[in-house]
């Protein structure tokens, strides 16, 4: 027989050369998705009817429905100090870390509107202007930024009403083009601690830096313009229907789970947006693999402890995708991580997701460039993800997710009917089903909640007689910088300010607070009554 | 003259020794060297995020995939004409794992298993 190392060595180099050439697509991309054009898609996704907007949502009084509707009335708040000193669960530095966290920042809200320069500036260009405007938002913190042309018809991009249910009034021809940018979101890790530890602070942390850099990026950028006297308008994640509008830009797809994965940071960012009139040239949508890579995996899908998330794609108002059926995905966020940590923080299917391995490393940079160029590369790195992080208990989530979908089905038993036929709903369907669970099945029932960001805590917070102690709910007398003094309830129930509003008011999320701008009338009873629902004074109030 | 003419024809002894290896056995080597670089890489990155399980699997796979590479570079040298022994056998057990190992990662489908936390959109 002839040189049998020749054969078995050149036989190893073809091998090889020809996986490495499946997996990276080289020379040639394998298994790129169908581009649709505007009238018949967004990128890879197909709609009817050119129904682009209901690739995400309705409008915003439904997700602020989403987010905040269906609350159990609540029982005094208490003040920060009550958070730390008398909440049952969690522990003093867990509570501490949390409560504290500014989310968003109104400053730069106010920013978002505002009068426009009537002497419009000289403009140099298209392309510069659109270069310079991305450098900018990058130096401000964006970490992607891409421009959407939002067509003769931007309105249908855009919220129909604000938060309160208020009409906006948008105007076509002043938001004709999106500025979005991204900007990275960290994973927080899992599960939560219930204590002083690097995971509660991580989480709050990050979250309220994000919040601040929603803000800060879309308010900055949108005075900017607007001193040059062209419209602009920012938005963080209200009024603009953000994810559709980002694959308008070229800045991913959306995923199983509903949500933008870029090929860079994948579900870790979040968008705002800022639209405009000044001329600028358009990106265009992008394949990154995302749709095939979704159809293949179905981590998501498995570990959502509301089964929120769809198994299989279908035409949901208009656009063909998995639809998150967001009632559900509601009812996962009420009944919480774990019943002793504030039930906001879900965000399984995101922390499953092989997308949200982070950047940092280029091992990770090169599996989400290799997904992106081939279909070879997409089946074997989404087999390879169960075997590295494991199918059943990715992260070592799986404790967590059996205690939850537990306590998820007895939720289930003591009345919530279920309006999973509906995309988006009122979350909570009976309030009494909520008060029957709160009260026989974890007896002493609503007792009071933490204000603003723990929506939908089912557990009771505070002790009855913690509740009935004098200073519970109020501040201590302290003495600012200026040497006066600032009663409080040691003097006396005349002296006592009573709640600290502005104080709660820092636990809200950017969202809620979107309705500061000025279009909204001061003092206006629609919105003072919004706020009084969640605890808060409406901040155009008088003497606020 | 004579004596600088010899001089700068000289090869070194380790010039001599790469350019005596083989061109096949040059391309095998380098597709190996890319194999472990990419492995190791993916490797160290599992331990690096904090995954050390992902870290232990990875360390399996780079012997499953790297090692026999090196096995065939260094250790396998059958005869030429001698007949088919052991390493000739262990040889073909190589690339048949790789290939059901690949098939495996490729073709093997993706289902809507049911999860030990329930099959979401099955039941309740």
């Amino acid at each position: 027989m002839k040189d049998r190392r020749k054969y078995a060595l050149l036989g190893f180099f073809v091998w090889w050369t020809l996986i490495g050439a499946l997996m990276t697509g080289i020379p040639f991309r394998i298994g790129t998705a169908t581009m649709y054009p505007p009238e018949k898609g967004l990128g890879t996704i197909p709609y009817k009817d050119l129904n682009i907007a209901n690739l995400q949502r309705e409008n915003y009084n439904d997700f602020a429905s989403f987010a905040f509707g269906g609350h159990p009335k609540r029982g005094p708040y208490g003040t920060t100090f009550d958070m730390v000193n008398y909440r049952k669960s969690g522990g003093p530095f867990a509570n501490a870390s949390w409560n504290t966290m500014a989310f968003g920042s109104g400053d730069f809200i106010r920013k978002f509107y505002g009068p426009v320069n009537p002497h419009k500036v000289k403009l140099p260009g298209n392309e510069q202007v659109t270069q310079y405007l991305k450098e900018l938002a990058k130096q401000l913190g964006a970490a992607a930024v891409g421009i959407a042309d939002l067509g003769p018809d931007p309105l249908k991009w855009l919220m129909s009403t604000d938060w309160t249910g208020r009409p906006l009034h948008f105007k076509p021809e002043e938001n004709r083009y999106a500025i979005v940018a991204v900007h990275i979101e960290e994973l927080a890790d899992h599960p939560f601690s219930k204590d002083m530890s690097r995971s509660t602070l991580r989480y709050y942390t990050k979250v309220s830096q994000n919040y601040f850099y929603d803000d800060y990026i879309a308010g900055q950028l949108a005075s900017y313009i607007r001193s040059l006297g062209y419209n602009a308008i920012g938005h963080n994640n209200g009024y603009v229907r953000s994810i559709p509008v980002a694959m308008l830009a070229g800045l991913g797809e959306v995923g199983r789970n509903g949500l933008l994965l870029t090929e860079k940071w994948g579900p870790n960012v979040r968008i705002n947006t800022v639209t405009t009139d000044i001329p600028l040239i358009p990106d265009k949508p992008v394949d990154i693999g995302i749709q095939s890579v979704c159809g293949m995996c179905s981590k998501c899908y498995d570990y959502c402890p509301g089964r929120a998330v769809a198994a299989e794609k279908a035409y949901g108002y208009g656009a063909l995708k998995w639809n998150v059926n967001n009632w559900r995905c509601r009812q996962a966020i009420q009944i919480g991580m774990d019943k002793d940590i504030d039930a906001s923080t879900c965000t399984l299917c995101r922390d499953v997701c092989p997308f949200s391995k982070s950047e940092e490393f280029s091992a990770n940079r090169m599996g989400r460039w290799m997904v992106s160029r081939s279909w070879v590369a997409r089946k074997v790195l989404v087999k390879l993800d169960d075997w590295l992080y494991s199918k059943w208990n990715k992260h070592d989530l799986k404790e967590l997710i059996t205690e939850r979908r537990a306590r998820f089905k007895e939720s289930q038993k003591v009345g919530y009917v279920d309006k999973s036929d509906l995309w988006m709903t009122q979350g909570l369907s009976s309030e009494e089903a909520r008060h029957k669970y709160a009260t026989e099945i974890y007896p002493g029932g609503w007792k009071g909640g933490a204000g603003g960001a723990a929506f939908g805590d089912l557990f009771p917070l505070y002790a009855e007689a913690d509740m009935k102690r004098p200073e519970f709910g109020k501040w201590p007398t302290w003495y600012d910088i200026w040497g006066r003094k600032i009663p409080g309830y040691q003097d006396g129930e005349k002296g006592a300010p009573g709640l600290d509003f502005a104080a709660v008011e820092k636990v809200v999320p950017t969202v809620a607070l979107s309705g500061y701008g000025p279009i909204v009338p001061p003092g206006d009873p629609i919105v003072s009554q919004r706020y009084h629902a969640y605890g808060l004074l409406d901040p155009m109030t008088p003497g606020y | 003259m004579e004596m600088a003419e010899k001089e700068m024809t000289t090869v070194p002894g380790w010039a001599q020794k790469l350019f005596a290896i083989s061109w096949y056995t040059w391309f095998a080597g380098i597709t190996e060297a890319a194999l472990l670089l990419v492995f190791l890489l993916v490797t160290y990155t599992q331990f690096a995020q904090g995954e050390p399980r992902a870290g232990w699997v990875m360390i399996l796979l780079t012997i499953v995939v790297a090692a026999p590479g090196i096995w065939m570079l260094f250790g396998y040298r059958p005869q030429i004409g001698s007949k088919l022994g052991l390493p000739d056998y262990a040889l073909f057990l190589c690339f048949a794992i790789w290939v059901v190992l690949f098939g495996y990662l490729m073709f093997w489908g993706f289902q809507l298993y049911s999860g030990p936390y329930g099959s979401p959109h099955l039941t309740n």
